[in-house]
């Protein structure tokens, strides 16, 4: 309860800042211990080389530019509830929390464990987006992408049947199959999405996704991980069965030191049982293709 | 002897019951079965009319039509973003996809699921007044205490430096792709923030679909539709292109869907069209990225001639 009441008024605070400094640089007077002067002009360094927050993103990840869309929304007592079976997560449902820009910390509030590489390619990315020539992802693409629909704010509505349960996302318009009580597939081509399978450890689904087509970017700001890592969510529901939690563990050699987890939370939300359309095709499929000024990594 | 009375009148009565409850029974016919995987009976590209007859085009519908035919038999399809984009087929052509989809029929949602380019397609199956329910309540500040209000409605360009055009989803720092966008928060005394609910300004290649069970048969009505779509591989069709559909299980594996199209600036009348589907096992759907098959040199979509 205590940690509870510290880390909203450190939600409270950062917002603070966040509103009275805008998205013009890291929020001065506010700054990590551990900071350090800029390696190239405008990026902040901690002294292990991993970049620091700037401009809209603060330290814990959270954007202060609005995108406070799932928070303290409220329905009637006569507004449709998510199923009591715990075994049941259909519906519709949407993060809780404001909007992560990138994942700053593990579930255990420590700094995530890059290895060399994996310090260097997020380095990368982040000048990259500095000097205005971000990377281009597969969600500027409109290509299937898990992490990324599952970070950012859109609406998913899931389905299940006794061998799959999908879950639809308005962002890039994203399935994300996960098969139940199935292997891994050991040969074949690989997905975008990866291979997600799941079972049921009590009354958590736990689904490991891996064999991605691609290295895959874990937040928008670029937090890596290798074609081969192994993601492994275990997800229930909690406060009673209105909340999705999804404490995500993070394998990959290629670039952390040791697996790692982070959690994030999605609400029942009945207002969102009409999933928008995306239809990001219409417009990254013209002639010019994706791309609107981001560089292929 | 007044017992005996009674008695056989309660047996008539039961009876009577019984039989009236398997008469009633005999006619009130429980919703198909019709979750599972499904696909096309037979390839088609295009729709015709289930009663043999010709479209009925207005002449400004049988023009563009004409135009259409012409440009596809010159192998030419700018006037078809599905083969010039990838974009959404939206109904009813989705339903004509060479691939396989899947039903979900749940309570207050059949969800349809396509494995063509991994679209889906929802029909809200909810009452008025439970879609009234789910709506936020207004609250009376911020979403945090300490935030500022959201952003106006459109939300922020999409992301970074070079993030999308505006209106592109908020917040990737490499920029989301551009379009959509999701609303911006409510800015504090709003109404409750909400990411789905408000109207589509514009109509949408899958319009917006409300069903429900009629005894054995899914019926839907789906309007709101883009001005900009086509109907199948050729037939333009316009922002009040309204769609009654009836969905029919005719055995087990075989479900038959009746599509009544209307719009009066197309057709002169409305006209049904008729697809079957025969039911597949239900395995994995492939990842189909349409966009990766065109770099590739494929056809996004079977061409109509």
């Amino acid at each position: 309860m205590e940690k509870k009441k510290s880390w909203s008024a450190s939600i409270g605070m950062l917002l603070f800042a966040g509103a009275a400094f805008g998205q013009s640089g890291p929020p001065v007077g506010v700054a990590p211990a551990g900071r350090v002067a800029a390696a190239t002009p405008n990026i902040p360094y901690y002294n292990d080389g991993v970049p620091a927050p700037i401009g809209r993103t603060d330290e814990d990840g959270f954007s202060p530019s609005g995108n406070n869309l799932m928070g303290g929304t409220e329905f009637s007592d006569k507004a449709p509830k998510a199923s009591a079976d715990p075994h049941n997560f259909e519906g519709a449902w949407a993060h809780r929390e404001m909007l992560r820009d990138r994942i700053f910390r593990t579930i255990l509030e420590t700094r995530l464990p890059y290895n060399d590489e994996g310090r260097k390619l997020l380095q990368h990315r982040r000048e990259m987006e500095n000097s205005g020539k971000p990377i281009l992802t597969n969600s500027g693409k409109c290509y299937p992408t898990t992490e990324f629909a599952l970070e950012i704010n859109g609406a998913m509505f899931i389905v299940q049947s006794e061998k799959f349960m999908h879950g639809s996302f308005y962002e890039f318009h994203h399935d994300w199959q996960i098969r139940i009580n199935q292997e891994h597939k050991t040969t074949g081509p690989r997905n975008f999405a990866g291979d997600s399978i799941g079972h049921w450890d009590g009354n958590t689904l736990v689904v490991e996704t891996t064999r991605y087509k691609e290295p895959i970017w874990l937040d928008p700001a670029g937090t890596p991980a290798s074609e081969n890592a192994v993601l492994t969510r275990r997800i229930r529901k909690i406060e009673n069965g209105q909340v999705l939690e999804m404490i995500t563990t993070v394998d990959d050699p290629k670039y952390y030191t040791k697996p790692w987890s982070f959690a994030r939370t999605y609400a029942w939300r009945p207002d969102s049982w009409r999933v928008r359309e995306y239809n990001c095709e219409e417009q990254v499929g013209g002639p010019n293709g994706a791309g609107y000024g981001m560089v292929k990594e | 002897m007044h017992t005996i009375y009674r008695n056989v009148t309660q047996v008539r009565t039961a009876l009577f019951c019984a039989l009236a409850a398997v008469t009633i029974c005999g006619h009130v016919q429980a919703k198909s079965n019709i979750d599972g995987a499904w696909k096309l009976s037979k390839p088609q590209a295009l729709l015709t009319p289930a009663n043999g007859e010709p479209i009925p085009f207005t002449s400004e519908g049988k023009k563009s039509y004409e135009q259409n035919k012409a440009s596809a038999q010159q192998g030419k399809f700018g006037f078809d973003e599905v083969m010039e984009r990838c974009s959404s087929p939206g109904m009813p052509r989705i339903m004509l996809s060479p691939n396989q989809f899947k039903i979900f029929d749940r309570p207050g949602m059949v969800m349809f699921k396509f494995e063509w380019n991994r679209l889906y397609r929802q029909v809200d199956m909810r009452d008025d007044a439970t879609i009234e329910n789910s709506k936020p309540l207004p609250r009376s500040g911020p979403a945090f205490p300490g935030a500022r209000g959201g952003l106006p409605s459109g939300g922020p360009p999409g992301g970074g430096a070079a993030g999308g055009p505006p209106g592109g989803p908020p917040g990737g720092s490499s920029g989301g792709p551009p379009g959509a966008g999701a609303p911006g928060g409510a800015a504090g005394g709003a109404p409750g923030a909400s990411i789905d609910t408000e109207e589509a300004l514009i109509g949408t290649q899958m319009g917006h679909a409300r069903g429900r069970w009629e005894g054995d048969m899914l019926v839907v009505e789906t309007s709101e539709f883009a001005d900009y779509k086509l109907l199948d591989g050729l037939i333009q069709t316009s922002d009040e292109l309204k769609l009654v559909e009836h969905f029919r299980l005719k055995d087990k594996n075989t479900l038959e869907h009746r599509i009544t199209i209307s719009d009066p600036m197309t057709f002169t009348k409305p006209w049904d069209a008729v697809l079957t589907y025969r039911r597949l096992p239900d395995e994995a759907m492939t990842e189909d990225v349409c966009l990766e098959r065109r770099q590739a040199g494929e056809s996004p979509w079977s061409k109509p001639l």
